[in-house]
């Protein structure tokens, strides 16, 4: 293995010890669910290696897929693969599984979760190189907008341009679904599309995804995603739409560093005036014909 | 000179941006005191302390196994290094080409990815433990018979990653069998032959019929 520098490792057993745990390390523990994304993260080196790992696969009752009262609540640790072989999810809510089995690799989707999936960080290729001291990592600049930028965002850039990597958040949120999202002060809710802010989650540091809630199952919904080797890549655009009794809702992935979740004029409107760098114009048009054919 | 004037006149910009901090937060407080009815608790000490390695005990190939492992290793490693089995082969060691593989519960994870302490109590099965008494399981036998491989660096992970497929589904197709191979990567053979041995050692006949024609031995 690639020297990692020691950490320790906590196996928490309920929620509010994990909590707890996240809240003694403020900032300097991490929470370990799949680990597919926080140990390469760890093992690349880029970032200072946290304090404490806080695993909360072994707290239970956080995984699992419920059907109750018409929403569908996915528990945390869910792993992809149950997401695709459910049969509930494969009938009515097919967009989520497209998009689960769209995202990595089988031997991967056995291990990633759904709250870890919602939070891993960002492929962008500055960030991801240790010698690179961009402004996600506290650095003073971004390095896309003039250097090679093919898979950075087009619209909504703030101070980093490094797109939202998440397969599931896209058609989650065109879902309206909502996290369930538990820290030291207790529980809140959080919509899947104000999820992601500049720079990161709206989570705090001592909090952690408990569930997802997909409210109602929509009537008609569309997945497509675009990438460079189908089987493995993240998305370069891929787009959800789904249409429940307040109307449709289109979300657009791999474009911003947020979700760009609304109706279909909204998204429309916002591809329109879309800023993309010196080599990702290409996004605009694919973002379009996305929207379009999702939409259909 | 004129500072002093000025303060003396009036409010300075100083006195002036301190008030409208103060402001501020009180008023912040007055907000976040009229949503949040409880006072929060102060949150309670964790029951136990974070550990830098313990005794684990799982079951590699059948076997019961117990040994300390550092919270650092990966479960690639702990199999190589701790218990001598380096028949699991590590290609990139970040998840990415599946040479590591391995069947853990029953489901082919990448071993590099897994933290050999969070494997606790888990049935770990690897390449060496196909082989019974001698003799080559019929996946590795069709794999060997027809070339499969040619380096064979890849091979057990490609193997093991195809058991776990035939372990749930004894007679796939072959776009099954190429979606579960998806996270693979193989650098010599192009992947046909080992997807065709994987439908031969099922008993079915591969579409091409490269192998089973016998033009390509």
């Amino acid at each position: 293995m690639k020297a990692v520098a020691a950490y320790k490792y906590y196996d928490a057993e309920t929620v509010e010890e994990a909590c707890a745990v996240l809240n003694q390390y403020a900032g300097k523990a991490k929470v370990l669910a799949g680990g597919t994304d926080l140990v390469d993260w760890m093992k690349r080196r880029f970032m200072p290696t946290p304090e404490v790992l806080v695993n909360i696969k072994k707290i239970p009752g956080l995984s699992g897929i419920t059907e109750e009262g018409g929403a569908l609540k996915i528990g945390a640790t869910t792993t992809l693969t149950d997401i695709v072989e459910n049969s509930t999810i494969q009938s009515k809510y097919k967009s989520l599984a497209d998009a689960a089995a769209k995202g990595p690799p089988p031997p991967i989707r056995n291990m990633g979760t759904v709250a870890g999936n919602l939070c891993q960080y960002v492929r962008c290729w500055y960030y991801r190189w240790p010698d690179w001291y961009c402004y996600r990592k506290g650095g003073p600049i971004c390095f896309a907008p003039g250097g090679r930028n093919v898979p950075h965002a087009i619209m909504e850039q703030k101070v980093c341009n490094a797109v939202v990597p998440s397969d599931l958040a896209v058609p989650l949120a065109a879902m309206n679904a909502t996290l369930t999202v538990q820290g030291t002060g207790g529980t809140r809710e959080v919509a899947v599309k104000d999820l992601y802010v500049v720079l990161g989650t709206v989570l705090k540091p001592d909090e952690i995804i408990t569930s997802v809630t997909v409210p109602e199952a929509p009537t008609k919904q569309a997945f497509l995603k675009s990438r460079v080797r189908a089987g493995v890549d993240f998305a370069l655009v891929s787009a959800a739409a789904a249409t429940t009794s307040k109307g449709t809702t289109v979300a657009l992935g791999g474009v911003a560093p947020i979700m760009v979740a609304g109706t279909p004029d909204a998204i429309n409107a916002a591809i329109d005036k879309a800023t993309p760098l010196s080599e990702n114009r290409y996004k605009v048009s694919v973002a379009k014909a996305m929207v379009r054919r999702v939409t259909a | 000179m004129s500072e002093e004037k000025k303060e003396v006149k009036g409010v300075s910009r100083r006195t002036f941006i301190s008030g409208t901090v103060a402001g501020l937060v009180v008023g912040a407080a007055a907000a976040y005191g009229a949503t949040q009815l409880a006072v929060p608790k102060p949150p309670p000490a964790p029951a136990k302390e974070p550990i830098k390695g313990k005794y684990i005990s799982l079951t590699v190939n059948g076997k019961p196994t117990t040994l300390w492992v550092d919270a650092r290793w990966t479960l690639a490693n702990t199999l190589r290094n701790q218990l001598g089995l380096r028949g699991t082969t590590k290609g990139c060691d970040y998840g990415e080409c599946g040479c590591c593989n391995v069947i853990v519960d029953g489901r082919a994870v990448p071993s590099c990815m897994v933290l050999a302490i969070d494997a606790d109590g888990k049935t770990v099965e690897t390449i060496e433990g196909l082989a019974k008494g001698g003799k080559l399981s019929p996946l590795q036998e069709a794999m060997v018979k027809h070339r499969a491989f040619q380096c064979g660096f890849c091979a057990p992970g490609f193997i093991m990653t195809a058991k776990a497929l035939l372990d749930k589904k004894p007679r796939p197709t072959e776009d099954e069998i190429r979606e579960a191979l998806s996270g693979n990567i193989c650098r010599c053979t192009g992947y046909h032959r080992i997807v065709e041995s994987i439908l031969i050692a099922t008993g079915q006949k591969p579409p091409l019929e490269r192998i089973s024609s016998g033009a390509i031995p």
